[in-house]
């Protein structure tokens, strides 16, 4: 060791210089684990497919952008859509899909920052977001609903630039979000709302941290008029909701989701449950851990009523559980950064409780991979729907289950008779599927005018089989056109139903 | 855990006296109760292969199982010593022998009175819903385990008790889904004395969200499928809702105060009502919680009637050493302060001859096969040896699987079956109709070879004989007590004709 001051200075290390690397390094890891786990899960189902060699849409919903729709009857952003999904393969439909949600993802983050989460909680919040059956079901394929989740981050991450250019492109793709539906126009409008709403209260009460131009920095010493905050703070809320309005009125903008069948109300809620889609339990319980947690420390107490409010979001339409997905994994970020950070007085426990908690989400996202091609159209059922394309009329209506409605319009281009949006074709269609007498199946029958009766695999599976509807196509009447495995077409022959 | 001597002799004794009796009295009737008999077989398959039948192919004619298996593999261990036959009946009457020796160390923890927990260990020894020798289930495992568990808990503050607790909940969870009881009932805990401002340790707070989070993952991997397909109904084990009222019964408070016995239910009522609004003992308001919970299952049938009041009874129990220990303080105060040495006494003989009648009702009142229904089945073992289903009462339905070696039509495990309510009106049909082509359908639906007549059936549907008996379609093989028949008809399936 040397006597010389300045040596002695050159040897000792910069105090301030290693945190910064132990919180860069923190943030690579935290980064690099999260953006692995997300890019695996939402590529996965993309690989399965290309190893079975699978040329089909991994889910009824996606068929509906592939519809040949008069673009009249469309909102706008639906139209678009369909324009861009009829004009690219079905393989880079799938491909742009995950994308997406990585894109997604980034904008997430980006978004989150703005807030005064620390930076494992970001992490922690979009993980148990992205990882959930209703984010992953949601982006298998391209759909109306994770476009509008994507043009709703975007348009959010880019709103909170300081540049006016960037906020006008912002506007118009939030304009673009709400031209999809009435429910997901009004979640974002009232999501937006509340961020002006937070975004003007902390100007008030930190004027210093503002980023806003000194065109404000005059007013802050005085009240600001109810106009004046109009004018400066809410005027892109007056904007989006004339933007509604009027495409309520000219475009007839549908209340909900009209690609998918309309579920029970929980279907989609609790995945573990029975669900469709949904939440890991787990995710559930930890959100309420984090809601405890919140409600202790009298901190943002406002979280915790969210998920709730965003159970009228699913009243309206009950495929729409984004919100609460999202506000149960940020109060669920809470539930586990206690988890992480807390010092437990039996200290092994808290790292089995951790362990339980992290299989418990990996034990529903497992089931999901699973269970999923329960749901899925199978490749049979395309082939038949082909075979009819290529060998029946194309004045032939096709008696099916509602959610197939899409997958006949597309691939075996006919008119269905059970349609999404019909309550009474869907009753009529029930009623003839449980008949059990021929003079009351005929008279239904007939009045559907089809005469091509296509029984997927949901349906051969779970109607019996000596029984009921499958055991009246024994009669002469129905003819079996084309069976393959589980699935079969039938002819219906009405013209002797008069005899 | 204090012992004192003279207490430790009379404990003794108590418990091999109470273990005698029960012993005495299962080896006096001629079998175990009904339901006995599917733990049995499963115990019997552990013994054989390791594992149980979690694709049993006669019950239902063939069908997946899950269960939890502690019970079982601790049967077939000593099975592999002991006869299985002796097995049964002395393990599950050792664990309830030795509940009163567990009440005695909770009640000597939760109070400082020196003889109410030999009082409480007594009244334990004869409750009436405790006192079935002839069963063997999971409960008689549960029981002593909930207490342990609940004793683990009380003392957590000690060392080593953590690791004891953990290891015992885990072997309660193993045992059965009632943990969920343990889980309900710290969780409203936790909110009482969060509502009344009281501390909560900390590692009572930690153990119970390890256990709430252990308890749910080994849940959903145990019962993957059940949850997946039948959701949340799980919890009402899909029971065809015909015989529901049979499994959860609604009773009055007159009928749960005659089956408790009047005693425990006032002293119970007096310590929650002191304990909730006045008192501030923290074991007490635990107690309290397990009662409330307890009653709000039962109250909504998410519990079944006889175990609710099975453990409402100890609960009771445990309640009561408050309540002894108040009045005992309050003789103390008054005039009576020298005569107070009479009031175990006199306490005893009271609870003595309040319960001791209801037990003794219980014992005679256990749902055990006669010996000639015994005998029958295990007949149709020997002497058929051609393959077939066997027509019997749903509670038979084990006696034919466990005796008989052969299929089912059904059963009280109702678990992962579709149709369950069809099965039922069918099986109610084959004992109901007047219209042999009718049961002969539904006999060649099932796949049922033979029909078992037993006086239990006569006695439930009042019949002498089935009223489409035919000889020439129903050959009778056997005919004691029991009739069984041969079926020697069938049904070829025509076309419908055309209307």
């Amino acid at each position: 060791m040397t006597t010389n001051p300045q040596s002695k200075e050159l040897k000792q290390p910069d105090p301030k210089r290693e945190p910064k690397i132990n919180q860069t390094k923190e943030k690579i890891w935290w980064y690099t684990l999260c953006f692995t786990i997300i890019t695996f899960t939402f590529f996965l189902p993309l690989l399965k497919g290309l190893i079975q060699n699978l040329t089909l849409l991994p889910s009824l919903e996606s068929y509906y952008l592939l519809i040949p729709h008069t673009l009249d009857n469309l909102p706008l952003t639906t139209s678009l859509l369909t324009l861009l999904s009829t004009h690219i393969s079905i393989l880079a439909l799938q491909i742009l899909a995950p994308l997406l949600g990585i894109f997604n993802c980034i904008m997430l983050f980006a978004l989150l920052q703005k807030t005064n989460l620390h930076l494992r909680q970001r992490v922690f919040c979009v993980l148990l977001f992205t990882t959930t059956p209703t984010i992953l079901n949601l982006f298998t394929s391209l759909n109306t609903i994770n476009c509008f989740l994507t043009l709703t981050l975007l348009g959010l991450t880019l709103w909170f630039s300081t540049h006016r250019s960037v906020q006008m492109i912002a506007l118009i793709a939030l304009i673009f979000a709400t031209q999809i539906n009435f429910t997901s126009a009004l979640f974002f409008l009232s999501t937006f709302l509340t961020i002006i709403i937070l975004k003007h209260k902390n100007s008030q009460n930190h004027p210093q941290s503002q980023h806003i131009p000194s065109q404000n920095t005059t007013t802050q010493n005085n009240p600001q008029t109810i106009r004046q905050i109009l004018i400066t703070e809410f005027w892109p809320i007056l904007i989006i909701s004339g933007s509604i309005i009027i495409a309520t009125i000219t475009q007839h903008l549908p209340l909900r989701n009209l690609a998918v069948l309309q579920p029970t109300f929980f279907s989609n809620i609790v995945y573990d449950l029975n669900g469709i889609t949904g939440m890991s339990l787990f995710l559930i319980i930890i959100a309420i851990i984090g809601s405890i947690h919140l409600f202790k420390q009298k901190q943002h107490l406002w979280l915790v009523t969210t998920p709730f409010i965003s159970l009228i979001f699913i009243l309206l339409d009950h495929t729409f559980t984004i919100p609460l997905v999202f506000s149960i994994a940020l109060l669920a970020s809470y539930g586990i950064e206690l988890l992480y950070t807390k010092k437990w007085k039996i200290q092994h426990l808290r790292n089995i409780t951790l362990l339980l908690a992290a299989l418990g989400i990996l034990f529903t996202l497992i089931s999901y991979q699973q269970h999923q091609h329960i749901h899925e159209p199978q490749p049979e059922e395309h082939a038949a729907l082909k075979w009819i394309s290529d060998n029946t009329q194309k004045r032939n209506v096709i008696l099916s289950s509602p959610e197939y409605e899409n997958m006949i319009k597309t691939v075996a281009q006919r008119q269905p008779y059970n349609t999404i949006s019909s309550i009474d074709k869907q009753n009529t269609t029930t009623t003839i599927l449980h008949a059990t007498y021929i003079n009351e199946l005929f008279p239904l029958l007939d009045k559907t005018n089809a005469s091509i009766i296509f029984l997927p695999v949901s349906l051969t599976t779970t109607l019996p089989q000596d029984q009921e509807f499958r055991f009246l196509l024994l009669n002469e009447r129905f003819k079996l056109i084309f069976s393959t495995n589980s699935t079969q077409v039938w002819s219906y022959n009405p013209e002797n139903s008069q005899q | 855990m204090n012992l004192n001597k003279k207490h430790a002799i009379i404990l003794a004794i108590l418990t091999i006296s109470i273990f005698i009796i029960r012993i005495l009295i299962a080896f006096s009737q001629p079998g175990f109760t009904y339901e006995s008999y599917f733990h049995l077989r499963h115990i019997e398959s552990i013994k054989e292969t390791g594992l149980p039948l979690l694709n049993d192919p006669l019950s239902y004619g063939g069908r997946e199982l899950r269960f939890l298996p502690l019970f079982h593999y601790l049967i077939a261990a000593l099975s592999l010593i002991l006869p299985l036959h002796l097995a049964a009946i002395l393990l599950p009457n050792l664990f309830l022998a030795l509940v009163p020796l567990i009440i005695y160390v909770i009640v000597q923890k939760i109070t400082t009175n020196q003889h109410i927990p030999l009082i409480c260990a007594s009244m334990s020894a004869i409750l009436p819903f405790l006192f079935n020798p002839n069963s063997v289930t999971p409960e008689t495992l549960f029981i002593p385990l909930f207490l342990l568990t609940l004793y683990a808990f009380l003392n957590l503050e000690q060392p080593h008790y953590p690791y004891i607790y953990t290891l015992l909940f885990i072997a309660t969870t193993l045992t059965s889904s009632a943990t969920i009881l343990l889980i309900l009932g710290f969780a409203l805990y936790l909110l009482l004395c969060f509502i009344e401002n009281r501390l909560v340790p900390k590692q009572e707070s930690e153990i119970v969200l390890f256990s709430l989070f252990f308890f749910v993952w080994s849940q959903l991997l145990f019962f993957k499928e059940t949850f997946l397909t039948q959701g949340l109904s799980f919890i009402w084990q899909n029971i065809p809702p015909q015989i529901i009222q049979q499994y959860f019964p609604t009773a009055s408070l007159l009928q749960v105060i005659a089956s408790i016995t009047i005693i425990p239910f006032i002293a119970g009522t007096v310590v929650v009502y002191k304990n909730l609004f006045q008192g501030k003992n923290a074991h007490a308001i635990l107690l309290i919680s397990f009662a409330l919970v307890t009653s709000i299952l039962t109250f909504f049938r998410f519990m079944k009637l006889s175990f609710a009041l099975a453990l409402f009874s100890i609960i009771l129990t445990l309640l009561f050493a408050f309540f002894y220990e108040e009045l005992a303080t309050y003789l103390h105060k008054t005039k009576m302060s020298r005569k107070t040495f009479f009031l175990p006494i006199i306490t005893s003989i009271i609870l003595a001859i309040t319960i001791l009648p209801a037990t003794i009702g219980a014992i005679h009142n256990q749902q055990i096969p006669t010996t000639s229904e015994i005998e029958a089945f295990q007949w149709l073992e020997n002497s058929t040896p051609q393959p077939g289903g066997v027509l019997a009462l749903l509670e038979e339905g084990h006696l034919v699987t466990y005796f008989s070696k052969k299929p089912n039509v059904m059963d009280d495990q109702f678990l992962l079956i579709d149709n369950v309510e069809e099965r039922f009106n069918d099986l109610h049909s084959l004992y109901t109709t007047s219209f042999q082509t009718q049961a002969i359908d539904l006999l060649q639906k099932y796949q049922i070879r033979y029909l078992v007549l037993s006086p239990r059936a006569q006695e439930i549907y009042g019949i002498q004989n089935f009223r489409y008996f035919d000889p020439a379609c129903f050959v009778p093989i056997y005919n004691k007590e029991v009739k069984i028949y041969k079926v020697t008809c069938t049904i070829e399936q025509k076309t419908p004709p055309l209307q």
